[in-house]
């Protein structure tokens, strides 16, 4: 991990392809961005049934109870990735974002960046304001443009 | 190659058996969703506990093919087995999900048959041509004259696959 604020990694051993990539948020400073060691402590099991659920976004495909946007969210930024464990709802929190604006606007990324462990129906908009927040980090954006050159904040110019 | 680009059901064929049951539940859900039907009927019409669907549901991993055919007849499903080759011998890309066969094949008008395919293909090529006539004309701004309307199963192929119309329009040039 290196020393900057945030940095993006892609979700390994799924079909990343040109139309949809997934990658997680890293940090060493904020504390609330914990995706990836989620993901690498998980059980093979519920590993694979999130590796299932990685997949099946990035295939194009759509299922509200595996991973789904919100309708009335600027942009449709906001994204979730849903599953199950010991009758637990677990989810991951992220946002959809465009890096190749110029080259291959087509192409989605997902950007994973925190776990919560749901307890009520509706989602805690807490939650949703974190990830809202991250989107216009300069550091996140930076990390982003990394991997991503074109990269730009969604919306600007 | 980047083992991280190596898809993880190229580990083991336990994982790869994991990722095609998940694909097979998805569609379980799809149907239970669509007509409203609980775990507890779904339990209910197998004759077994609430607890072994949800199990089935969550951790699918243990399904075998009866239970896959018990399963899908409990919904009023049927299910195939397929196997095909995509050229990744290797499977460095994993499988194809078993909603992209479905698409596949509802986009074909769910053929029967071999027979049905060849008559899709026949109908699709007509159509085909009816719509390169339609284009070519108003491109060349010239008059055509609607002659005829006919109903029935559309082949027209598009986004709105499922919810094209049923009617079709015959044109010819005067």
């Amino acid at each position: 991990m290196p020393p900057d604020e945030y940095a993006i990694t892609f979700v390994p051993n799924v079909r990343q392809n040109e139309r949809r990539k997934i990658v997680f948020l890293e940090s060493n400073t904020d504390a609330d961005i914990v995706a990836r060691k989620v993901f690498d402590d998980l059980v093979p099991n519920v590993k694979r049934t999130l590796q299932g659920r990685f997949d099946h976004w990035l295939d194009g495909l759509h299922h509200k109870k595996y991973h789904h946007g919100w309708d009335n969210e600027p942009n449709r930024s906001l994204y979730v990735i849903k599953w199950n464990d010991k009758q637990k709802c677990h989810r991951f929190y992220g946002f959809i974002c465009h890096p190749k604006p110029k080259t291959n606007p087509r192409l989605e990324l997902c950007v994973l960046a925190m776990h919560v462990i749901k307890t009520t129906w509706e989602t805690d908009p807490t939650d949703l304001n974190g990830v809202r927040r991250l989107i216009k980090v300069p550091t996140v954006i930076q990390a982003i443009v990394k991997l991503f050159p074109e990269y730009r904040e969604e919306g600007k110019k | 190659m980047n083992k991280d680009t190596i898809h993880w059901t190229a580990k083991s064929n336990e994982d790869f058996q994991y990722r095609v049951a998940m694909d097979f539940v998805v569609q379980l859900e799809k149907k239970m969703d669509a007509e409203g039907i609980t775990q507890q009927e779904l339990a209910r019409r197998l004759g077994v506990s609430v607890s072994r669907v949800s199990q089935v549901i969550n951790k699918p991993g243990r399904l075998n093919l009866k239970s896959i055919v018990d399963y899908a007849r409990a919904l009023g499903l049927k299910a195939a087995v397929i196997a095909y080759e995509d050229g990744d011998q290797l499977n460095i890309l994993g499988p194809v999900n078993s909603e992209i066969f479905i698409m596949s094949w509802q986009k074909l008008g769910c053929p029967k048959t071999a027979f049905d395919i060849e008559d899709f293909k026949q109908t699709h090529a007509e159509n085909m041509i009816l719509r390169s006539n339609i284009f070519s004309a108003w491109k060349m701004h010239e008059p055509f004259t609607l002659i005829g309307v006919v109903t029935g199963k559309s082949v027209l192929p598009g986004n709105d696959w499922n919810e094209a119309s049923s009617t079709q329009s015959y044109i010819d040039k005067p």
